[in-house]
């Protein structure tokens, strides 16, 4: 009876993580480029009571009696549909349309990455995120450049004043993974590469298979569906309910085993 | 002392251990592909009743026959299946397990929460290989990944046409009853021969346990409710017949 109290309470913390990953899938709903996370359970180790096919003094028995001791989450798996795009005409705005990642040099060096695609200039007129982070490859947009044009294809060309024809500035590169459930969250939108990940696989779009083309004066939205966020949160609830339910029984049984004696 | 005394005892102990059963269950309503554990009571005769042997009586059969928590066996029934949208989410419609390859040899799932490897390597999220119809790991290239019915990747490449370059197993026994619960949401088949299971396997869903928390919650009232009604059986025999016989009959 101890052991249903602590399965009880791993099930309790269990739907607790859950409750709070579900909760940081919804405050990021309205979060461009977010990618939604499910956290995974899975079942702990069992008591062997009896074990199935041991011989007993005349056959062998058929089912053995095992218990099991709880669960325990294991993985918050990233989702990886694609979520809505949303125009807002802005030319350095951009979404991807498949599976790639743009590539951004963070101010310690090394290179983070993004489905976040609001970009700005900076003062110097580089391609850079809200937070400043420079798109890779750099491209600087002259002062005196007007009507700027990115491809399907990444390549970002404008009109300098003066001139008829459109010049070329440079082409975005972007990266895909073995693995992209195994890129770790750094938080800003920003995704790091880990062993399970597998190193980038860098593109231009269009090209390597499922890296996706640029929409310009689009944005993506957070792939969050809320309506299943909240069907999961209702789940989630009511499973920690029952078993705050199970410590209740364990406790009552308890309590009237110690009553037995008066 | 009296035997019904100790049949009600037996009764209550078993009840205890079906409540860690109904507690685990719980636990688990939100474990990708959980079996639920049932369990079954069985009698036990006290030594000696047996018929045929010097003490048979059927009085005797009757009143020490005890209850006991015989054992448990996996449900094998379906759960239900959650669209999640990931490419190399797979859930089975029908019977059958995924084949993975850990450290204690070949196991089996229902959580078809997989990932591909840096390598390429299709495994779970423990990093174990998922194994295919022949039992070997299958290495998935990079590209569109689609998952037929019957297990077969096939993966779209630059050009645009697509090749099978792999098929995932999935695996029943002939007896069910053989698999033991490993925890880790894994079955060790304890030796047993697989066979291919006839069940569908869905892209983009996870299964979850195929029993939720209204299931679990019944299965728990009712072993607290037997568990009840066996102390109170105790609390008869301790209170109304032993307390009488220890107090009440040396006064006559």
């Amino acid at each position: 009876m101890i052991r249903a109290l602590y399965t009880a309470a791993s099930g309790m913390s269990a739907q607790q993580a859950n409750l709070d990953t579900i909760a940081n899938n919804l405050a990021n709903s309205a979060t461009s480029g977010f990618r939604a996370r499910r956290l995974q359970f899975e079942d702990m180790i069992y008591q062997n009571m009896i074990t199935p096919g041991s011989a007993q003094s005349q056959q062998t028995v058929s089912a053995g009696l095992q218990i099991g001791l709880g669960t325990r989450s294991v993985a918050t798996e990233m989702i990886q549909t694609q979520g809505d795009f949303n125009q807002t005409g802005n030319p350095l705005d951009l979404s991807i349309q498949g599976a790639g990642f743009f590539q951004v040099s963070r101010p310690d060096g090394t290179i983070a990455y993004t489905r976040s695609g609001n970009f700005h200039q900076n003062n110097q007129g580089q391609i850079v995120t809200a937070d400043g982070d420079t798109l890779l490859p750099v491209i600087t947009i002259p002062s005196n450049a007007t009507n700027i044009t990115i491809s399907q294809y990444g390549v970002v060309s404008v009109t300098l004043a003066g001139q008829n024809t459109p010049t070329q500035l440079g082409t975005i590169q972007l990266a895909t993974f073995a693995n992209p459930g195994g890129l770790s969250s750094v938080g800003a939108n920003l995704f790091q590469p880990t062993g399970s990940s597998g190193n980038a696989i860098t593109d231009t779009p269009g090209g390597n298979s499922g890296i996706g083309t640029l929409q310009q004066g689009y944005l993506e939205n957070s792939n969050v569906d809320v309506v299943e966020e909240f069907v999961q949160m209702i789940l989630a609830q009511r499973a920690y309910e029952s078993n705050s339910k199970v410590i209740h029984a364990a406790d009552d049984m308890y309590s009237q085993i110690n009553n037995m004696i008066r | 002392m009296d035997s019904g005394l100790y049949a009600a005892y037996t009764g209550l102990m078993a009840r205890t251990q079906a409540l860690d059963t109904a507690a685990n269950n719980i636990a688990n309503v939100g474990t990708n592909g959980f079996r639920t554990l049932r369990d079954y009571f069985r009698s036990a005769l006290v030594d000696g009743y047996y018929p045929g042997s010097g003490g048979d009586s059927q009085v005797g059969n009757a009143i020490d026959n005890y209850g006991i928590l015989g054992g448990n066996h996996l449900d094998l029934g379906q759960g239900q299946l959650q669209t999640t949208g990931n490419p190399l989410d797979l859930a089975i419609q029908g019977s059958g397990f995924f084949a993975i390859q850990t450290a204690q040899g070949i196991q089996y799932t229902r959580d078809g929460a997989f990932q591909r490897s840096s390598a390429g390597i299709l495994q779970t999220s423990q990093g174990e290989p998922v194994l295919d119809t022949n039992q070997q790991p299958i290495t998935i290239p990079t590209g569109a990944i689609h998952i037929a019915p019957d297990g077969s990747i096939s993966v779209a490449t630059d050009d645009g046409t697509s090749a099978i370059v792999g098929q995932i197993g999935a695996f029943t026994f002939t007896d069910p009853s053989v698999l033991t619960a490993e925890g880790t949401n894994r079955f060790a088949a304890n030796g047993a021969k697989p066979v291919a299971a006839d069940g569908a396997i869905e892209q983009g869903s996870l299964e979850g346990a195929n029993q939720d928390a209204i299931h679990g919650t019944m299965q728990l009232i009712l072993v607290q409710r037997q568990a009840e009604m066996m102390q109170k059986a105790l609390s008869v025999f301790n209170n109304d017949f032993d307390k009488t016989a220890a107090e009440e009959l040396p006064r006559v």
